[in-house]
């Protein structure tokens, strides 16, 4: 036969009455054969319920888990770099001062060392090649004509 | 893809066995589903990102996933085996390892029958507070019922079992 106060056991053993309430129950469980009956069957549940071992397998928990992370894997142009929150601001803070001294050093620079340093470029048309020997003569059999005038040349020189 | 791997790995060493055992009796000791089911929820776990579900609240989402699937497992294996009932049960049932204490495994699977004479709900409240040591609190975030409710499930729970074990172990209360 149950006693009415068999439920504020259930909640003494899972530790949740108020200190005042736990009181209360204890100083009736050590009264009343029923609860104390009750107390004891549902601490030996627990150890039942609680002594239930599942087969360790760690090797299939370790397969479980390498299917799991390898089940997500994205494609590369979704992966993002992670990079820390101090990296990124020095990287910020660096560019910026970058910036800033470009603006400046253009803005300091006088104009007239600006247009010197300025590249001049001049379209000249290249002076015709009179002494030159016109090879494309040679296309034409001048060649002849060539070595004589040079033979002459040589002539004159050794006279 | 949005769990940090390492976080994952964490957490998943932390209560995978837990979350297994937890369906395994919840499922009456079908500890192949108990496994596959374990591991569909921390595959929704890890696909979470890590803005929709803080590290503290992991574990209540897992058992909160798990019980889900376990559930319909349950409608599913109910319909399905409708008409072999009880000889599929004993033909699915684990032979017991020849290491293993026969008396214990006799417990255990006295425990188990036990519990899945139990309402789901009342099964699943017992299991969470006694395996899984949760608090009613806890125990109400994760079935996603009241406290007062969790209270008497469990206390209706204990009773039902109390009277079934002690009929079962021949003690008269």
């Amino acid at each position: 036969m149950d006693c009415h106060f068999t439920e504020k056991i259930s909640l003494l053993i899972d530790d949740e009455l108020t200190e005042e309430e736990a009181k209360e129950a204890t100083a009736h469980l050590s009264d009343c054969v029923a609860c104390q009956r009750a107390h004891d069957d549902f601490l030996r549940l627990r150890g039942e319920i609680n002594s239930y071992a599942v087969a360790s397998d760690f090797v299939a928990q370790r397969r479980a888990l390498r299917r799991i992370l390898g089940a997500e894997k994205p494609p590369l142009w979704r992966r993002s770099i992670r990079l820390p929150v101090p990296a990124c601001a020095l990287l910020l803070v660096a560019l910026i001062s970058l910036g800033v001294w470009l603006a400046f050093v253009r803005q300091s620079m006088p104009v007239s060392k600006e247009a010197e340093m300025k590249p001049q470029k001049v379209l000249t048309r290249p002076a015709p090649a009179q002494d030159l020997l016109d090879l494309a003569r040679f296309d034409r059999g001048e060649r002849a004509a060539i070595y004589k005038v040079r033979r002459a040349n040589q002539g004159d020189i050794e006279q | 893809m949005a769990r940090d791997n390492e976080e994952f790995t964490m957490i998943f060493n932390e209560h995978y066995r837990s979350l297994c055992r937890f369906l395994e009796c919840l499922l009456g000791g079908r500890s192949d589903v108990a496994q596959e089911i374990a591991q569909e929820s921390f595959l929704r776990f890890y696909r979470l990102e890590d803005d929709d579900l803080p590290t503290v609240e992991a574990r209540f989402w897992l058992y909160r996933v798990a019980r889900n699937l376990a559930l319909n497992e349950l409608s599913k294996r109910q319909t399905r085996h409708q008409l072999l009932g009880k000889v599929t049960e004993i033909l699915r049932r684990r032979p017991p390892d020849p290491e293993e204490n026969l008396e214990r495994a006799e417990r255990q699977q006295i425990v188990l029958e036990l519990l899945k004479s139990l309402p789901e709900q009342q099964r699943a409240a017992l299991l969470l507070r006694e395996q899984e040591e949760m608090s009613y609190r806890e125990i109400a975030h994760v079935l996603n019922i009241t406290e007062s409710k969790v209270k008497v499930d469990i206390f209706r729970a204990r009773g039902a079992m109390r009277a079934s074990w002690n009929k079962a172990v021949g003690i008269s209360s």
